[in-house]
């Protein structure tokens, strides 16, 4: 926090020091939320609940993003600074402020554009599940566009060429470690190529790094007559890097129940990611997205029927007298490492729909839903909005868990999520 | 409620075409009628026009809106929304292919012809630009308009991504100088009207300064354009590369 604001404040005295144009932005929103808990396989008896000390609100939550750009010393610069104060789920306020992006942007002839610094690069076609989004924060479920400024971009210097229908794009990723000394870790390197032929977007993207195998992917949209879109997306990797149960591991004995490993790290086996998608643009200006979405690196459904027999049986510990507590910091084990509290899945095949309309004055709506393919539980997400005076916008959403009870969603701890607030724009 | 967007800036862009009367010329395909019709309103080459429209329902103003729209030829074009809801807004029409950027967001997304942008607006209304390189003459005759004589032109399109099936194109017949027009949908239905109002002659040249487009289904509604601005300006290949958006240096700056 302390980091930010010093950098914060270096690019603003540097800015004051030399000429040039300059344009400020705010951005906020104040909101509130109240959960809905629910007895389930990962909350049996709201043991888990009442164990983690999830409230069930109303909590809230203030975030603030300005945004500067400025053209001086022949580089345009930019600086997105959040901060915010919000309750977690024990009601606890914390507080932050975080770089968003921060970067110098260089033309430095009609063809070559140098950027360097902290920024978000969107390569996807994907409305919001994006495997060949080599170089950029994971989009939202609620929020894909980022249009309430929570994502961070990711470090890095890049080096664009273009020309009229294509572009070749090279960036040099790294992690900036601020704790402690700085320095810079885990060098990546992505690479886009672009091309437009026969009025479609093509895109070959490729990521390297010590760490992991490369990625390579490819993209691709086109419009079909007056109202359809079709994209897709697909991506390979050989190993999979992210971490599973070691219950599903056979060669690991299981001890606790928050034990996650990346044991199919040197596998050889090819792990797809793909997507496939379209929107349609009804009479009337009702735009529908709809997506189908793999994820070769989930877990498969008689994988998840293993931790799910995994799970009861910590439920059957947590019943026993004196057994609770260390039950129940098993099942936050494996919240956590199921990224749980993002309403993204963690299993193989998805389908998500948005249906919303576009623009048709100070009211806007959309309903979208994610569903799990193999368990048929899914995750409803209305929002409605409000538009008034310029650049304020009211807001309520809400978060609707679904499913059997051994279902992804079903297994959640809350049933619902009412979120109600106020952006601004200034 | 409808806003300027939905009538005023695809109407402006169709019924101001941006192609320039050199590049259609040397196309070999143009008629010679509608590149005479074309040449009142936008000058030869690259350029960028500067366009205030105000929307009235009635006697109030309920909006008003400047775009900055820049020309490459006939297929073409960049539009920065300079003070508008969505200032800063980018939209990129090349050939048949439209990408929007939206201020809030970090990807151009590829977006159909009749897709919404803003209010009513379709961006197949934004994305095809010039009446030469999009319309055929399919029938032509005569009738006054208050008394003076025009040539009465129906323009079918002959692209697939053209915005209308038909204009309706009234033009003074001694010297094709637009007059009137009334835009049809691909699905016959006439959605909205044009009169040509103002025009102004600087250096020589002859051009539209101002007109109103009238919406057919509620005619109180009516949205004013005022041509402020016509500059040479030519950008380099990378501003019409959907992928320099996020990176768009303002031209203007």
């Amino acid at each position: 926090m302390r980091r930010a604001a010093v950098v914060a404040a270096i690019f603003l005295l540097a800015r004051a020091a030399a000429p040039g144009a300059m344009s400020f932005r705010l951005y906020g929103a104040a909101r509130t939320w109240v959960s809905s808990f629910r007895e389930s396989l990962f909350n049996p008896g709201n043991q888990a609940v009442e164990f983690l000390g999830w409230r069930r609100g109303p909590l809230a939550s203030l975030a603030a993003t300005a945004e500067i750009e400025a053209d001086a010393l022949s580089l345009h610069w930019r600086l997105d600074l959040q901060g915010s104060a919000a309750q977690d789920e024990t009601g606890a306020w914390r507080r932050e402020l975080r770089i968003g992006q921060l970067f110098v942007q260089k033309d430095l002839s009609e063809s070559w554009v140098l950027a360097a610094g902290r920024s978000i690069q969107r390569w996807g076609t994907g409305y919001v599940f994006n495997p060949t989004d080599v170089a950029a924060p994971e989009r939202e479920l609620g929020d894909p566009d980022n249009t309430e400024r929570r994502a961070v971009g990711l470090d890095m210097i890049k080096l664009e060429r273009f020309s009229a229908k294509s572009s070749l794009a090279f960036c040099l990723l790294a992690r900036m470690e601020t704790r402690g000394r700085w320095r810079l870790t885990s060098p990546r390197l992505a690479i886009r190529f672009y091309k437009n032929v026969w009025d479609t977007d093509l895109s070959l993207v490729a990521l390297f790094s010590r760490e992991e195998t490369p990625v390579v992917g490819l993209n691709a949209s086109r419009v079909f007559g007056e109202r359809l879109e079709i994209h897709g997306e697909f991506a390979v990797q050989k190993n999979s890097y992210r971490p599973y149960h070691a219950v599903l591991a056979e060669s690991r004995p299981v001890s606790g129940g928050g034990s996650f490993l990346d044991f199919r790290n040197d596998d050889g086996r090819l792990y797809v990611q793909g997507l496939l998608g379209f929107q349609y643009t009804f009479p009337g200006g009702i735009l529908w997205v709809a997506e189908y979405y793999h994820r070769g690196q989930g877990y498969s459904l008689s994988e998840w029927r293993t931790l799910i027999v995994h799970i009861r049986g910590l439920n059957d510990e947590m019943s026993v007298p004196g057994g609770g507590p260390e039950s129940g910091a098993a099942l936050q084990g494996i919240l956590t490492g199921l990224a749980a509290y993002s309403p993204k899945g963690t299993l193989r095949d998805y389908l998500v729909n948005y249906l919303q309309n576009q623009g048709t004055g100070a009211v806007e709506w959309r309903i979208g839903w994610l569903l799990n393919l193999a368990d048929l539980g899914g995750v409803w997400f209305p929002e409605f909005r409000l538009a008034f005076r310029n650049g304020f916008t009211f807001f309520l959403r809400s978060y609707i868990f679904l499913g059997r009870g051994a279902s992804e969603f079903g297994a959640f701890p809350r049933s619902r999520i009412l979120e109600g607030g106020l952006r601004f724009r200034l | 409620m409808k806003t300027i967007i939905g009538i005023a800036l695809p109407a402006f862009l169709v019924l101001f075409p941006l192609a320039g009367e050199g590049t259609m010329v040397a196309s070999g395909s143009a008629d010679a009628r509608l590149v005479r019709i074309d040449s009142f309103r936008i000058p030869d080459g690259e350029f960028r026009v500067r366009t205030k429209i105000s929307q009235w329902e009635g006697d109030r103003l309920a909006e008003t809106a400047l775009f900055d729209v820049y020309v490459s030829g006939p297929d073409k074009s960049l539009v920065i929304a300079r003070r508008y809801k969505t200032e800063g807004m980018r939209l990129l029409y090349v050939g048949e292919n439209m990408w929007v950027l939206f201020p809030d967001t970090q990807r151009p997304i590829r977006i159909t012809p009749v897709q919404r942008l803003l209010g009513e607006a379709s961006n197949g209304d934004v994305a095809r630009l010039g009446l030469n390189a999009d319309y055929e003459v399919a029938e032509e005759s005569r009738e006054d308009i208050d008394g003076v004589p025009c040539l009465k032109l129906l323009l079918a399109a002959v692209r697939k991504s053209s915005t209308y099936g038909r204009i309706l194109l009234f033009v003074r017949a001694s010297d094709l100088r637009p007059v009137k027009a009334d835009l049809f949908l691909i699905s016959g239905k006439h959605a909205k009207s044009a009169v040509y109002e103002e025009y102004r002659s600087a250096g020589g040249r002859t051009s539209l300064a101002r007109m109103t487009i009238f919406d057919r289904i509620e005619p109180a509604k009516r949205t004013v354009f005022e041509y402020l601005d016509i500059v040479p300006v030519a950008l380099p290949d990378k501003y019409y590369n959907k992928n320099y958006l996020v990176h768009l240096q303002d031209p203007d700056k």
